[in-house]
């Protein structure tokens, strides 16, 4: 009855969260020949609480809980994709189930083998869900000193969020995407209206929240020109 | 028309009135019956006040949609809301028939809800009728009644679901075979020409009859693959084709036959009346009670609705139903609940009727006694609700084998059932090798059955997630902040005699580095399967569990403000089980944040018209076990508590 009264406790805990925040970090090291590294990080630390309350219990609105066997699942998963990718290397994982904290990091030999991460798991999406999402997310060109992040809007996200029920829409009321991308050059501009550049001109930071993301409002796209 | 069945239902189940006159059509081995008594409704709120409030408005839209605006509103359909509706559920040769009665004022209007073609009235003498070909559902009516028939037929065949009909397995190794034959030739005669070649010419032509070699290789499996055999022009497949088509036509000849059945069921009860009628059913009579209540369902012969449910053929040779006694424990099971609404609770009292075999079993279980202490650890004022649990574990550990005895006893069972009498003498061997080892007064001083869970607040916890703090290059550090969250308080109680027991375990858990003991109180810190800080501790033959730890300093040194009204206290303390909720106190805790954001705006309407709940389960008396649910309503603003549902819907709606 105890294990009970705990699980009863956490679906209190579920219902009672005001949201579930989560936020993602991009951050990319650019060096002038295209090489550079890659860190992907999902921070849901601010959500610790409902997450270990989820965790207790076996599935919330219908959906299966993943227990953290199937978190460490995943997370290999995506080591061995990167393991499998051309050009990446020192590939390297960390996991913080205390505070539910989700990094991968990977050096890249350059620009195309970094969008070869992505690029045939989002022709898979386009093809499957007739989306038509950009199928390479960055571009660097050595020659006029231009990087991109390339982000193309599909009306689809917006249809999923539309789909999901109002309880799992409060997941993203919170959330957030942040890109830090760095260069061994000073930045001469950027061209998202949102990103900020550093002082040092050789650092980019651009913040956008989960909501105006996924209604269009704000892009993640940012065509960053280096002085030469 | 699904729809329209829905509203028609929902129609008669708000504003159906008094009298027991259709009752006497139902068959008195009715397995369940339904009976909603629409004076009694009525007085509580009238059809022209439903009619105003939003459902009833909603109604009254479907009906004119469905209509095609022949009818526009509920008073249309023509029911005679002087009499009561009734619901019974009949089984009969593993079909269900699910009946609806609904006395009718006029039914002149009801040809006018199947404006559609497909749905054709038929005139059969007295009586019209439209049935659905598919599900054979029946509406029929003569001029004062009309009855609503939907069968569930557990015989249907479902065989043409499984993988009988699919491709063969086979198919991919023979397709697999052909290509591989022709690989392998081909690559033998590659492999001659070869050798040929090497022995009496230069290099390079080598390479060139290789290179035709692999030419070769390749239309060889090219001609394999075009060779591929054509499963969907096989024999094979043309027999399978015609024994689905043959099992298509039976099961179209069993779906008529079905139908023709229930046209019959639903034509008799309207122009006849069974030899005995439900009124003649003794266990019927008596639930009827006095008469006061608004709805009231009746549940008859448990052991024949599972035998209907669960047809020997789909559980297969191993059913294990084959090996229980379901008739020796369900036989004579009966369960009533009447549903009133009253000024201010709505109330549904609920009747468990048993065999004396059953009740002889779970009374012991039921009688367990109830620790008076934890009265003395309830404070009303900031209680969010409870359950609580008066067992006996000694009844319980005495009762469970002569249960599972009863259960598997062989000498019930058809003698020729071998399988039925291993299972008996092993299950009596295991119960009884159970009650030998098992020392139940002993088992009972760990646990005697008595539990009381409380949530006992909704507590502001300030919590510490990681987060990230930029340096003006936007290089990031790691950085713990502190934020507040709503948790719940519970505090959990039960008997126990074994305080060593009780402080052997909390040992356990010190010298594992789970527990930390201070104060005479043990407290196991947040983990990754709990994320709550639980402290513990023992008193007076008591095991306290809970989340707070100045509650249980307070119950340690004597201070808990205890507060219990008379009502509550005669709920926790006479009952086998007895759970409550207080609304208002939950509602005026939970963060308005909380809250869906359409309701916020709403949220002292919620206040307002929120009130308590409880269900209190008795000892069995008899061969009864009674429960009562109470919903608290607020008098303020609502005419009564039915009124409040609806008012309450309106609100939802808006």
């Amino acid at each position: 009855m105890l294990k009970r009264t705990i699980k009863f406790c956490c679906l209190v805990v579920v219902a009672l969260s005001t949201s579930s925040c989560f936020d993602i970090l991009e951050e990319i090291n650019l060096n002038k020949d295209g090489s550079g590294t890659l860190l992907f990080t999902v921070n849901m630390s601010k959500s610790k609480t409902k997450i270990a309350s989820l965790m207790l219990l076996d599935s919330v609105n219908g959906y299966k809980v993943p227990t953290e066997d199937d978190i460490e699942l995943a997370l290999n998963d995506v080591v061995k994709h990167l393991e499998k990718s051309e050009g990446i290397s020192n590939i390297k994982k960390t996991k913080d189930f205390e505070n539910y904290i989700f990094s991968v990091s990977c050096n890249f030999e350059d620009i195309t083998s970094l969008n070869g991460i992505t690029s045939e798991l989002i022709k898979e999406q386009n093809r499957r869900e007739k989306t038509s999402f950009n199928t390479s997310n960055f571009a660097y060109d050595a020659s006029q000193r231009v990087f991109e992040r390339k982000f193309k809007y599909d009306s689809s996200i917006k249809k999923s969020f539309d789909y999901l029920k109002k309880e799992d829409k409060k997941v993203f009321q919170d959330a957030s995407f942040t890109s830090i991308y760095r260069f061994q050059e000073p930045v001469r501009t950027a061209s998202n209206s949102n990103a900020k550049i550093a002082p040092s001109k050789k650092a980019v930071m651009l913040r956008v929240d989960a909501m105006s993301f996924i209604l269009g409002e704000k892009t993640i796209q940012n065509k960053i020109k280096l002085i030469n | 028309m699904k729809h329209l069945y829905t509203t028609i239902f929902l129609c008669g189940l708000v504003l159906s009135l008094n009298a027991q006159d259709l009752a006497r059509k139902i068959p008195s081995d009715a397995n369940v019956v339904v009976t909603i008594k629409g004076k009694n409704v009525l007085e509580l709120l009238s059809l022209s006040e439903f009619s105003n409030s939003r459902l009833g408005q909603e109604m009254n839209k479907e009906i004119s949609r469905e209509t095609k605006g022949e009818l526009a509103t509920i008073e249309d359909l023509g029911f005679n809301l002087n009499e009561n509706l009734y619901y019974f559920l009949q089984t009969k040769e593993g079909v269900f028939y699910n009946t609806f009665m609904i006395p009718m004022k006029s039914t002149a209007n009801l040809p006018k809800l199947f404006p559609r073609e497909r749905d054709e009235v038929i005139k059969d003498g007295a009586v019209s009728y439209v049935q659905e070909s598919y599900g054979g559902t029946v509406i029929m009516w003569n001029t004062k009644e009309m009855v609503f028939v939907v069968p569930s037929d557990q015989n249907e065949d479902y065989s043409y679901l499984y993988s009988e009909d699919l491709p063969s397995v086979a198919v991919e190794p023979i397709e697999e075979t052909i290509v591989d034959e022709a690989v392998e030739e081909a690559v033998e005669e590659i492999e001659e020409t070869v050798i040929m070649e090497e022995i009496n010419v230069e290099e390079t032509i080598i390479e060139e009859t290789v290179v035709v070699a692999k030419e070769t290789e390749e239309a060889a499996i090219e001609e394999a693959e075009v060779q591929t055999y054509d499963y969907y022009n096989s024999e094979e497949y043309k027999k399978q084709e015609q024994r689905r088509e043959q099992r298509r036509l039976e099961r179209e000849a069993s779906k008529n036959t079905q139908n023709t059945v229930t046209l019959a069921f639903a034509k008799q009860l309207l122009q006849s009346q069974p030899t005995r009628s439900i009124l003649q059913n003794n266990s019927y009579r008596k639930s009827l009670g006095k008469g006061n209540d608004e709805a009231m369902v009746w549940m008859n012969d448990f052991s024949q609705i599972y035998k209907n449910i669960l047809p020997t053929r789909l559980l297969g040779a191993n059913n294990p139903y084959d090996f229980m006694n379901l008739d020796e424990l369900y036989k004579g099971m009966t369960v009533t609940a009447r549903l009133n609404f009253e000024q201010d609770e709505a109330v549904m009292g609920i009747d468990y009727t048993m065999s004396d075999k059953l009740a002889k079993a779970y009374k012991p279980m039921y009688e367990g006694k109830f620790n008076k202490n934890f009265i003395n650890y309830i404070n009303e004022d900031k209680l969010l609700g409870y359950m609580s649990v008066n067992l006996s574990t000694a009844g319980i550990l005495e009762a469970y084998p002569a249960l599972v005895e009863t259960m598997f006893d062989a000498t019930k069972q058809k003698s020729e059932n071998k399988k039925a009498a291993t299972i008996a003498a092993a299950s009596s061997s295991v119960t009884r090798l159970f009650s030998l080892l098992i020392d139940e007064e002993g088992a009972a001083k760990i646990l005697r059955g008595d539990m009381l869970l409380l949530l006992t607040d909704l507590r502001e916890k300030e919590v510490t997630y990681t987060d990230y703090e930029y340096d003006e290059e936007y290089n990031y550090k790691k950085v713990e902040k502190t934020k507040t969250e709503t948790v719940p308080d519970f505090l959990f109680l039960f008997t126990s005699e074994e305080e060593k027991m009780f402080r052997n375990i909390m040992k356990i858990g010190i010298l594992e580095e789970k527990v930390a003991y201070e104060n005479d109180m043990y407290h196991v810190g947040q983990t990754r399967s709990n994320p709550f800080d639980i402290y513990a501790m023992y008193k007076d033959n008591t095991v306290f569990i809970g989340s707070s730890v100045a509650q249980l300093t307070q119950i340690k040194k004597g201070t808990y403000p205890s507060k219990l009204s008379s009502t509550l206290k005669k709920g926790i303390s006479k009952s086998a089980t007895s759970f409550y909720v207080n609304g208002k106190n939950i509602i005026s805790e939970i963060p308005s944040e909380a809250f869906p954001r359409e309701l916020r705006s709403n949220i002292d309407f919620l206040t307002e018209n929120t009130e308590d709940l409880s269900v209190n389960f008795s000892k069995i008396k008899g061969n009864t076990m009674t429960g009562k649910m109470i919903l608290k309503t607020p008098e303020k603003g609502h005419k009564n508590s039915l009124a409040y549902f609806i008012n309450i819907i309106d609100k939802l709606m808006e």
